[in-house]
């Protein structure tokens, strides 16, 4: 195993001790520990973007909305893509979606992944989030949606039987195998659909925001 | 001064109190910096364009398309902030173009000259097309993007772009300040 800082201590912000830098002081390894250390500590939070895709269609007026806008597939379908060159250092990719969710009669999934193309298709953790919904008098909408809010900022309704969308952040990341970590100039890609207990697609998934980087961890 | 970037194997024991320090030890730690920086290339663009159906199921993003007509035509414009030891940038699209259909996409970056990547073909839908240019001067930089739909006129569209800093080489690390 190669000794370099990171076993010199936590890879966390600190300054290097004063005495290390006066005039007088002599040159010790341990003030070398230090200086990789804070080196480490900048790679290891200086995490860089990879790709962005947006779905301008979402900041439009939602009287122009259409079911073309809407992603109906029952698996995996490409939401975001790009390509980069993937440095040695980093060890994952990590994806925030932003997306909402329509129209749902009962329990829900949206799921999602980020992927690259490095030796074929190697697919990242699928993650899922759960999405419930109320059984209240106006059939089912989100209970966590306060419409007057949603009026507030300009979304206004796509049903008109009462609220029933919202919208979610997630988190996916893919841990890069010993085959795609190192210097890849590659595709890099984020799947998503959304999915009812019941299988169907009654719950519709509106793309808005991907943004990939990656992380040396 | 010969500037390297390496990845070092340091002895454990240089690490303890104590220990001298001989000038090869910094050098190694120079040169792990050096790499750290180095191999960390910067991506200042990378866009998804597509129109709708991009992939079966999926939906408009940018919507970037080429004109029906040919001709060199404008489609993004935008500023970029490039490091004084940054000299070169990859530029790189992906296109979709139905049979018997040509693309051509033209990308210039401040002062240096317009390149043109290899043209796309529905044979290369799949594929992306890059180059890389070397930059004249650094700081904020304008590029420009254009598109020319040079055989056909079908429906046809920029799929994906970026732009990103290529790793540095050694030798184009800064020189160390004087005292």
């Amino acid at each position: 195993m190669v000794f370099d800082g990171r076993q010199s201590g936590h890879p966390d912000a600190k300054l290097i001790y004063p005495y290390v830098c006066h005039p007088s002081a002599p040159l010790t390894g341990f003030a070398f520990g230090q200086i990789l250390e804070i080196a480490y500590f900048c790679a290891h939070n200086s995490a860089s973007p990879v790709i962005d895709t947006y779905y301008p269609v979402a900041w439009r007026s939602q009287n122009a909305f259409k079911s073309r806008m809407l992603i109906l597939s029952l698996s995996f379908v490409r939401v975001a893509e790009g390509f980069r060159y993937i440095p040695n250092e980093a060890t994952h990719l990590v994806c925030e979606s932003t997306f909402t969710v329509f129209d749902a009669v009962q329990e829900a999934s949206a799921f999602h992944r980020v992927c690259t193309s490095i030796g074929g298709v190697v697919n990242g953790a699928t993650v899922e989030t759960y999405i419930s919904v109320e059984t209240g008098a106006l059939g089912q909408g989100f209970s966590t949606l306060d419409s007057d809010i949603q009026s507030e900022i300009g979304r206004g309704r796509y049903s008109p039987y009462g609220p029933r969308e919202q919208t979610f952040t997630v988190k996916c990341e893919l841990a890069l195998t010993a085959g795609q970590a190192g210097r890849h100039d590659t595709e890099i890609y984020v799947e998503s659909y959304a999915i009812d207990r019941a299988g169907s697609n009654a719950l519709s998934y509106f793309p808005q925001q991907y943004t990939v980087w990656w992380e040396a961890r | 001064m010969t500037k390297t970037s390496a990845t070092s194997t340091l002895p454990p024991e240089l690490f303890a109190f104590g220990r001298e320090v001989l000038n090869e030890d910094a050098i190694k730690v120079c040169e792990m910096l050096n790499y750290a920086l180095t191999t960390r290339p910067l991506a200042h663009v990378s866009l998804a364009c597509g129109d709708d159906n991009w992939v079966a199921g999926s939906l408009q993003t940018l919507r970037i398309r080429f004109n029906t007509a040919s001709g060199w035509q404008e489609k993004l414009r935008f500023r970029i902030k490039i490091p004084a030891e940054t000299i070169e940038v990859r530029a790189g699209a992906r296109c979709f173009m139905p049979a018997a259909n040509t693309g051509l996409v033209r990308v210039t970056v401040g002062a240096a000259s317009a390149v043109t990547l290899t043209s796309f073909t529905n044979a290369t839908n799949g594929t992306e097309h890059s180059t890389v240019i070397t930059l004249v001067g650094s700081g904020y930089q304008e590029v420009l993007v254009e598109m020319n739909h040079s055989v056909g006129a079908d429906l046809s569209y920029l799929r994906t772009f970026r732009l990103e800093e290529v790793p540095l080489v050694a030798a184009s690390l800064l020189d160390p300040g004087d005292d």
